[in-house]
């Protein structure tokens, strides 16, 4: 508890705290009570103090702790740096327990947020999450613009966060998650094509679609995957970006399309996740702060942050493979 | 299905298939017509062989023009993928006004309709469509400028740019930073314009019937037949056509003819908002669509 501030061997702090409470009481033996230190510590420490300064700050004539006029003279700066130290205590405390916003991909299921929550606090950090799309915790965490929270009234601001994992191309990216094409049925296949989507020349009716959540609304994840569709053949409408996930999830359910998503989404949704065949995608993860403390963060959250993302520590790692193999 | 659902569909449909596409499809004998966009001015491609064709046939009837003549042709030794026949020739030739028109016409060579346009030069063309009564096609410049493209400039697996460039580069009015695209250099014609032309060369019209008939022969013979005609060539019916591709555009004008003696003039212009090359299937939602168009007409 008290602050080991040594300056040539004395508790500086200390010293002043058990000068500053016998001289407020007279007595060693109330003072040291007071100050919830044994009257031998309250001794010891004020003949360290009196050592320090080469001069007495008690008169020992009297059975009374009657102060020097050194004693008197250094009285008022002793008490300020008594003050000091426990203000100093009192925020450091506090500090501790105001929670940190940070802006988490919407995509992290309910229970995964709980957990990292709960293990941040155990790592002493009182986390408060909120969920946005990546265009928002880019914004809000660089230009402290207020992140709008999932659930919340539309428009209704949550305050700016102090951090948020943004989405960024693997390269960069701390964490990374595997992305694939999920569907409602088994294909019995090891991985699936996207120039399989094509309809032949005599297919008739609607051609089964991609579909691309607002999580990998990017340009690293949605624009090599536009010039896949261009590239074999595919109809524009075929890949189609949505704003609703329960919407496009729902249309995977009933109809022959596609979600792109990862392997843990695919389980959450009760539907069968391969890689794709031409390309790899992957959703990466970096922390960014508004104060620039990421890396003291990542050192305390990153495993806990790992997990609720559904990934692995580390450029390049393949995420949690509940569904088998992983794109080349 | 009422047209108005008929036409909303397609265009639907057409939309998701990332084409913006003027068609126009009429019965060449009552003149009812069915329609998406049949106005709009796009760049012709090598739908201006049909006029070119036409203008040299007419010369040869004149007498002005001798199809007999042996030309020398210059090899076109053009490497990238699309022209055909002499354009892809190695070393010189020499062939006959009469082939030179085959050769244009029906294989789509660029090398042989420069070589006739060297005789009836652009304006010239022009001046003789106005003169059989043919309205809304420009004829401004022959088949070389088209080869000189933004796509000529990048490599294969680049080519995807140009495509790019040629879909986001218009300027208002229907101009286009690309030369070979802004109607207003380029040579031209609509939907409307393409059938009115058809329908002169399949009914009694200005057009010699002598240069009609043999018109008409040439498109029967056209050896691209990978876009419209899957969906409108039978045991039962002829399809007589020609093709124009240029960068995202992809056009067909063409009759279907039917035993039973019906005739409908099909043409399919089309800008396609996808920065592809090869799109297999907005040729194939081309002929879909039209033929849907002409089915309806054909049963109303």
């Amino acid at each position: 508890m008290p602050i080991r501030h040594r300056v040539t061997g004395v508790d500086l702090v200390g010293a002043c705290r058990a000068f500053v409470s016998v001289s407020e009481h007279g007595s060693f033996t109330v003072g040291a009570d007071a100050a919830r230190m044994s009257q031998s510590v309250a001794s010891r420490r004020v003949a360290a103090l009196e050592e320090r300064f080469g001069e007495q700050l008690f008169e020992r004539t009297s059975r009374r702790a009657v102060l020097t006029s050194f004693g008197r003279d250094l009285l008022p700066t002793a008490r300020q740096l008594v003050q000091a130290a426990d203000v100093l205590l009192h925020e450091a405390e506090s500090a501790k327990r105001k929670p940190w916003r940070l802006a988490m991909p919407a995509v992290c299921p309910t229970a995964g947020l709980a957990r990292l929550v709960a293990e941040a606090r155990a790592h002493a950090v009182t986390l408060e999450v909120r969920v946005a799309t990546p265009a928002q915790r880019q914004e809000t965490v660089h230009a402290r613009q207020p992140v709008r929270s999932h659930g919340e009234a539309s428009g209704a601001p949550a305050g700016r966060v102090h951090a948020a994992l943004l989405a960024v191309p693997p390269g960069e990216a701390t964490w990374s998650v595997p992305l694939g094409l999920a569907g409602a049925q088994d294909p019995g296949v090891r991985r699936l094509y996207v120039e399989t989507l094509r309809p032949g020349r005599t297919t008739t009716g609607p051609a089964a679609r991609i579909w691309i959540q607002p999580e990998d609304d990017v340009p690293h994840i949605r624009d090599p995957l536009t010039r896949l569709r261009d590239a074999v053949g595919l109809r524009p409408a075929q890949l189609t970006t949505t704003n609703d996930l329960a919407h496009a999830a729902a249309e995977v359910l009933c109809t022959p399309d596609l979600l792109l998503c990862s392997p843990a989404q695919a389980e959450e949704f009760g539907l069968d996740w391969r890689p794709i065949g031409e390309i790899t995608l992957r959703r990466g993860y970096a922390l960014a702060t508004a104060d620039g403390r990421a890396q003291h963060i990542e050192a305390r959250l990153g495993e806990a942050l790992a997990r609720c993302l559904g990934a692995r520590s580390g450029t390049g790692t393949t995420g949690d493979a509940t569904a088998g193999g992983t794109g080349t | 299905m009422s047209i108005e659902a008929l036409l909303h569909d397609m265009r639907r449909q057409l939309n998701d298939g990332g084409l913006r596409a003027c068609m126009l499809v009429r019965d060449l004998h009552t003149r009812d017509e069915l329609s998406i966009d049949p106005d709009t001015q796009l760049p012709s491609a090598s739908l201006v062989k049909i006029p070119l064709a036409i203008a040299t046939a007419e010369r040869i009837r004149r007498g002005e023009l001798d199809g007999a003549a042996l030309l020398d042709v210059r090899p076109g030794r053009i490497t990238t993928p699309g022209p055909t026949g002499l354009s892809r020739f190695r070393h010189p030739s020499r062939v006959a006004v009469d082939d030179l028109i085959y050769l244009s016409t029906c294989v789509s060579d660029g090398t042989a309709a420069d070589v006739l346009f060297d005789l009836t030069p652009p304006a010239q063309v022009a001046g003789i469509l106005q003169e059989l009564g043919i309205h809304g096609i420009t004829v401004r410049h022959g088949m070389h400028e088209l080869s000189d493209t933004p796509v000529e400039r990048f490599d294969a697996d680049q080519a995807h740019l140009a495509h790019a460039l040629a879909i986001e580069a218009g300027t208002s009015g229907r101009g286009h930073r690309v030369p070979q695209l802004d109607t207003t250099r380029a040579n031209t014609g609509s939907a409307r314009s393409y059938a009115d032309l058809l329908q002169a060369l399949w009914t009694p019209s200005k057009i010699h019937p002598e240069v009609a008939e043999r018109v008409r022969g040439l498109m029967a013979h056209n050896v691209l037949r990978h876009r419209l005609a899957p969906d409108f060539s039978t045991d039962a019916a002829t399809w007589s056509s020609k093709t124009g591709t240029l960068l995202n555009l992809r056009h067909e004008i063409g009759v279907v003819g039917h035993s039973d003696g019906q005739n409908f003039a099909v043409a399919v212009l089309t800008e396609s908002l996808v920065p592809a090359g090869t799109q297999p299937g907005a040729d194939a939602l081309m002929a879909q669509v039209a033929r849907r168009l002409r089915d309806h007409l054909r049963q109303l």
